[in-house]
This record gives structure tokens, sequence and C-alpha cells, in this order.
């Protein structure tokens, strides 16, 4: 029954938007990533590890992860008002959990390491693709990670369980799950739902991220490979 | 059992080997199996295994010789930004030997010091010391970033460089552990080693590189591009 529903863009249950991933795309940064996916594009930098001189905020024996996510004004299709406001508050607090499990805070005391990821244009699935980019920006920047984390959106459309939504079945869906993993312990480290799933659903739905997920996880490795063959 | 080869691009997270080894720098344990924890090469000797990144920053270690600028003075010390993650100390005991002078008027914000790193701590400080032979303040002379790779070529392989650069060019270096080079000589002179250093900086894992450079300090003015 899956197998020969089709989604208003042409994509199957279970296909990704085209994406790409590209590293190393600022100078100025210690790491950076780009991600295009189907009209998404987002761009993030790392600053760090550098010495925090707030005592108030760093921490004697770990480094602090701050995260900062923005989205431009002409991001949206209706012009959005800069500067941060509700939505992008909690998005910067949840991909940074989201990333910290992966990273090895504790060789960096008293240091910070910044995020900052800008959304150029959205379509649904920023904060996915928010954590894929951290990642790899991170993964670009040499610091020491015990895994690429990759994530990506499950949802239920027209009572269909599909992989990566965007902004139409985001809104007019029944439900909508983005799922962030360690592909290589197979761990989760972020998940939200809203909407209504059943017991079964969640499972396949879970299932079907876990599934795109180690795709996108490929493609991450494929991207900082080719980052090194382009240094030879 | 080896999941990679010796000298694999190995990304965070590749399985490296399963053998009871010992991890180095750039790997972690985890159920005795032994992972990469970020993207380079990885290097498998006979008793332990390690991972070189492609910009390897660096991490200061006792009796390593480093150039710093002084940026903040207290009662008690000077800080000093190093080129590295962390700041570095200068306590201020290491002046007061006996005369009782104004310590400002030696060290100050924005000179640049020759120093030595005396112990770095658990929590990663790094206390400097100035009191050795030829440690101090540079008062001329030209300072050039650049990469690790670099500093590595010039200071363990090929030490000899520097005395080459020294007698062909009539210039002082100094080769200081934390990607910068103390350069003194004449106006002209100093441009044609930072053109020197420059061009290994670009291409620091050339074949032949010694050669090249060998002979383009020997015939001044050679084609650096050929």
């Amino acid at each position: 029954m899956n197998d020969e529903f089709l989604r208003e863009d042409g994509r199957t249950y279970n296909t990704l938007r085209n994406m790409k991933l590209e590293v190393g795309v600022l100078n100025n940064a210690d790491g950076s990533a780009y991600i295009e996916c189907g009209n998404n594009k987002i761009i993030v930098g790392i600053y760090g590890p550098r010495e925090l001189y707030s005592k108030k905020h760093s921490k004697p024996d770990a480094a602090v992860l701050r995260c900062k996510y923005n989205m431009a004004p002409f991001s949206v299709t209706e012009r959005k008002r800069p500067g941060p406001d509700r939505r992008s508050t909690e998005i910067s607090k949840l991909i940074s959990e989201a990333i910290m499990p992966s990273i090895f805070l504790e060789k960096y005391p008293r240091a910070s390491i910044d995020i900052s990821i800008e959304v150029l244009e959205a379509e649904g699935g920023t904060r996915c693709l928010g954590i894929i980019g951290a990642s790899l920006a991170l993964a670009d920047a040499e610091i020491p990670m015990k895994d690429l984390i990759s994530a990506c959106a499950v949802g239920k459309v027209d009572d269909h369980i599909v992989l990566d939504l965007n902004e139409k079945e985001d809104k007019e869906g029944q439900a909508d799950m983005p799922v962030a993993i360690m592909p290589r312990t197979r761990e989760i480290t972020f998940l939200q739902m809203d909407g209504h799933l059943t017991g079964q659903e969640f499972d396949e739905a879970l299932q079907l991220a876990f599934d795109g997920c180690e795709f996108i996880y490929q493609l991450q490795q494929q991207c900082l490979y080719n980052k090194y063959k382009g240094a030879k | 059992m080896y999941f990679v080869e010796n000298k694999e691009v190995v990304f965070p997270g590749s399985l490296l080997t399963d053998n009871n080894l010992k991890n180095g720098k750039g790997t972690f344990k985890d159920n005795g199996k032994i992972f990469s924890n970020m993207m380079g090469f990885v290097y498998f000797e006979s008793d332990n295994v390690y991972v070189i990144p492609f910009k390897d920053s660096y991490s200061p270690k006792y009796g390593d010789l480093v150039i710093g600028r002084v940026t903040n003075s207290t009662y008690s010390s000077w800080s000093i930004d190093l080129n590295t993650t962390y700041h570095g100390y200068l306590p201020t005991s290491e002046l007061c030997d006996n005369s009782q002078q104004n310590l400002s008027s030696i060290i100050n914000v924005k000179d640049i010091l020759l120093l030595r790193v005396a112990n770095v701590d658990e929590i990663n400080r790094i206390k400097l010391t100035i009191r050795s032979h030829g440690l101090g303040k540079f008062n001329q002379g030209v300072i050039k970033k650049v990469k690790q790779p670099t500093i590595h070529f010039l200071s363990e392989e090929n030490v000899f460089v520097i005395s080459l650069i020294e007698k062909y060019l009539h210039a002082d270096v100094i080769v200081a552990k934390n990607g910068l080079i103390w350069i003194n000589s004449t106006k002209e002179n100093i441009d044609y080693v930072i053109e020197i250093i420059d061009f290994i900086d670009e291409n620091p894992f050339m074949h032949n590189l010694v050669k090249k450079v060998q002979s383009i300090i020997i015939n001044p003015r050679g084609n650096l591009s050929e």
C-alpha cells in the first residue's frame, strides 16, 4: 500500500529531497558547512574551542556549547522580522542538546564552542538540517567527536508514514516527528513529535527515520571525504 | 583485527581496531574497541594507534618554545595570547629578581615575547617562563604566522633549512612551536624569507620539498614558481 503512494511533489514514502552537502565554505570560521535540501539553504559556522572569559558561564571541567539558530528575513515567503524570537530560541536550545552527546566537551575545560546556524531559505525541516550541518561543521573544525550526528523528519500524510516532510506536508499532515541519531551506536539524541500516531505507526515511523538517517550519514561521510580529495 | 588500513582516511566514529592497543591522539575506546574521534589519517604502530587530523592545531607541551603577545597585565601575572585555544600566563615572580623597579616598564601590553612553556596542568592552564637563556622581548623583526605542518617541517626533520636561511640570507630566524616564526634582517631579505616560508606553507607535503627549498635559498631570486 505504502509503495504505490505518491506524494504531492512526486516522491515515494521513503525518498529524501535532493541533498547537497559541502564543508569548509567559510574562511574566517574554524569550521563550516553548507547544506541544500529541496529548497532549504543553510549555512553553519563553528568558532572555537576558545577560552571563555565569563566565569559565570564557563565550566571549570568542560567546554560550553553555545548554539544560535537564526532565520534570514528573506528565508520565508512573507518577510520574517529579523532577530531572535521564541521559535529560534527554542530551536537553538534543542540543536545544542541534540549535538552535545557526541562531543568530547571534557577535553576543553573553561572553553566555549560556538555554533551559528543561518537559514537562508526555509522549506520545512530546517531543524534537522541544522543538526546535520552543525555536526559536519564540527567535524570540519576537527573537534573530537564520538560520531557524526544525522537527523531527519518522518511524519504522517494522508494516512501514510512518509520520510522528510516539506513545508506543505508539515503544515497539512497529521503528524511530524524529527529524529536525530548517532548512527554508530544507534542512540537517539533528539526526538520530537506533534500530531497523532498509534503505537504501531510510531514504531514504523521510527524505523523509517533510522533508515533515512543512515543514508544521510553516508552522504555526510562522502562530503567530508570529498573535502580531503580536494585538499590533495 | 584491523578494520581500516594504515594511513587510510577515517571519520569521527570510524571503527579502527579491536586489538588491545594503546589509544593515542585522536582516538577513543568504547567497549574494548578503538574508534577515531576526528577526521584524518590513521597510523598504526606496534603498540598504539593515533589519528593525525588535516589541520592539526597546536596544543602546548612542557618545554616548547613559543612566541606570544601580552594581552593583559594583572597584579600577579601577565596574560599572553599564544595563537592557541587557551591563553598562557606569565607570573610576575618570573621577573622580581632583586631590583624593585617598575614592572610595567619591562613588559607591557602588546609586547611580543619569546617564552618557554613551564607547565600545563589538567585544566589546560599554561604557565610560561622567561627565565632561560635567549628568552625575552622582541624589539625588532617580523612575525609570520604559518600552519602546523610547516612548523613540523622546519623544526623537526629539517632544522638545517633554518641555518641555511641564516647563513645565505643573513637573517635571524626563530621557529616557535605555536605556529609563529620570527624573522629579522634587512627589509629585502625579510621579504625573501617570507616568500620562502609561504612556499613551504602552501606545499608542506610536496615531494622533494627539502631540495627545492635548498636550491631557492642558495640561488636567491630563483624562480619559486618553477
